[in-house]
């Protein structure tokens, strides 16, 4: 994965951050089980589209905002630091909208990193801009989640996937 | 002036505050065998203090006692070794304490505990009391595990993800457990020396 594909990638990611993509099947893109996901989307710990009514559509569908967001969820959710509270889950909606403005502006950190640590049972998130930064603070049992790499990994299957789509029905 | 460190002992109380795992939590991993079993009362040194503190640190990461079980000893000597760098780990008679430096102290770790170790453990604590010609390895810094269930160490998080951009591995979570940082924490928070430094009426 050279700079410039992935520029392509993550362009592609971009101009189309809210919209439902065709064959992302959010699940698998983001290496989570699908049941799991089912479990999530139903307890409120995952996004999927919903109606009008708040319910989730009967053919589950994601953006890639949507993805993004499950993919940190599930990072944390993995090593028991999942969001515990409604200024956590607005901490991370919060990121989201700052990496989408990064990769916006052209100035996207693929080093970028979450770390999650817990305090007297409550998850603490931070945001690094790299392990280097992230390493003079790791006195505490720590979960680190490489949210750059990862985005960009996900900007690739998705640029990838869509573009084999266009280039069969074209 | 020669040493004899002997290590302090706690009971599974004492380790329950000092680790925060409850007193059912041991009794259960040690029931399962993850844990080595004990007859009679519980008289844990700073191994296994270190052993317990691993197991409970993975657990409350999410990770199976059955997958922690596989690295915990090894996590504990890194744990124990940097515990055992501190001088508050040391008691004893006060002029001992303010007169030899902390590295004469080590010196009186001698054969019972290592014969505790294995592996690299070994290695690591001879090259500490810098026994000659055992060779050196000192216990890296960072423990690392991956989403995948495998695990590494390195001296730095940082270079270690750097060095591995090819590694599927690094594109998920991990944990990070700075076993410097964390063996001194343990040491501080253990309430009493580690080990007692006493002068050896022999020499």
């Amino acid at each position: 994965m050279n700079d410039h594909s992935t520029d392509h990638a993550l362009n592609f990611l971009i101009q189309r951050w809210d919209y439902i993509l065709e064959g992302a099947a959010g699940a698998d893109l983001i290496g989570v089980n699908r049941a799991t996901m089912r479990t999530r989307i139903a307890r409120g710990q995952a996004m999927a589209m919903r109606d009008t009514e708040g319910r989730e559509r009967g053919r589950v569908e994601y953006t890639p905002r949507h993805l993004v967001y499950n993919m940190l969820y599930d990072g944390l959710a993995r090593y028991n630091a999942a969001p515990d509270d409604q200024e956590v889950e607005d901490w991370i909606s919060g990121t989201i909208q700052t990496l989408y403005n990064e990769i916006s502006k052209g100035d996207f950190n693929k080093e970028a990193l979450v770390r999650a640590v817990k305090r007297e049972g409550k998850v603490s998130l931070t945001f690094f801009d790299s392990f280097d930064q992230a390493e003079m603070f790791t006195g505490e049992p720590s979960v680190f989640v490489p949210i750059g790499t990862m985005i960009i990994r996900l900007a690739h299957a998705l640029f990838a996937k869509h573009s084999g789509r266009l280039a069969g029905s074209a | 002036m020669i040493f004899n460190v002997e290590l302090t002992h706690f009971t599974s109380r004492e380790a329950e505050e000092i680790c925060r795992v409850s007193m059912t939590q041991q009794r259960n991993w040690r029931r399962y065998g993850f844990l080595p079993p004990i007859q009679g009362h519980a008289r844990l040194d700073v191994f296994d203090l270190c052993e317990l503190y691993a197991l409970g640190l993975l657990a409350d990461k999410g990770v199976s006692p059955k997958q922690a079980v596989e690295v915990v000893d090894i996590l504990a000597l890194g744990l124990a070794w940097h515990a055992l760098t501190c001088r508050v780990a040391y008691a004893g008679e006060p002029h001992l304490l303010a007169n030899a430096p902390l590295s004469e102290f080590e010196k009186g770790l001698s054969d019972p505990i290592l014969s505790r170790l294995d592996r690299f453990g070994r290695a690591a604590f001879r090259s500490k009391l810098d026994i000659p010609g055992k060779g050196r390895a000192l216990p890296a810094r960072f423990f690392i595990w991956f989403a995948d269930g495998t695990h590494t160490w390195d001296q730095s998080v940082d270079r270690h993800f750097r060095g591995s951009e090819g590694d599927p591995r690094t594109a998920g979570p991990v944990i990070v457990l700075d076993q410097m940082a964390l063996g001194i924490d343990l040491a501080h928070r253990s309430g009493k020396a580690l080990a007692l430094v006493t002068e050896d009426d022999n020499a």
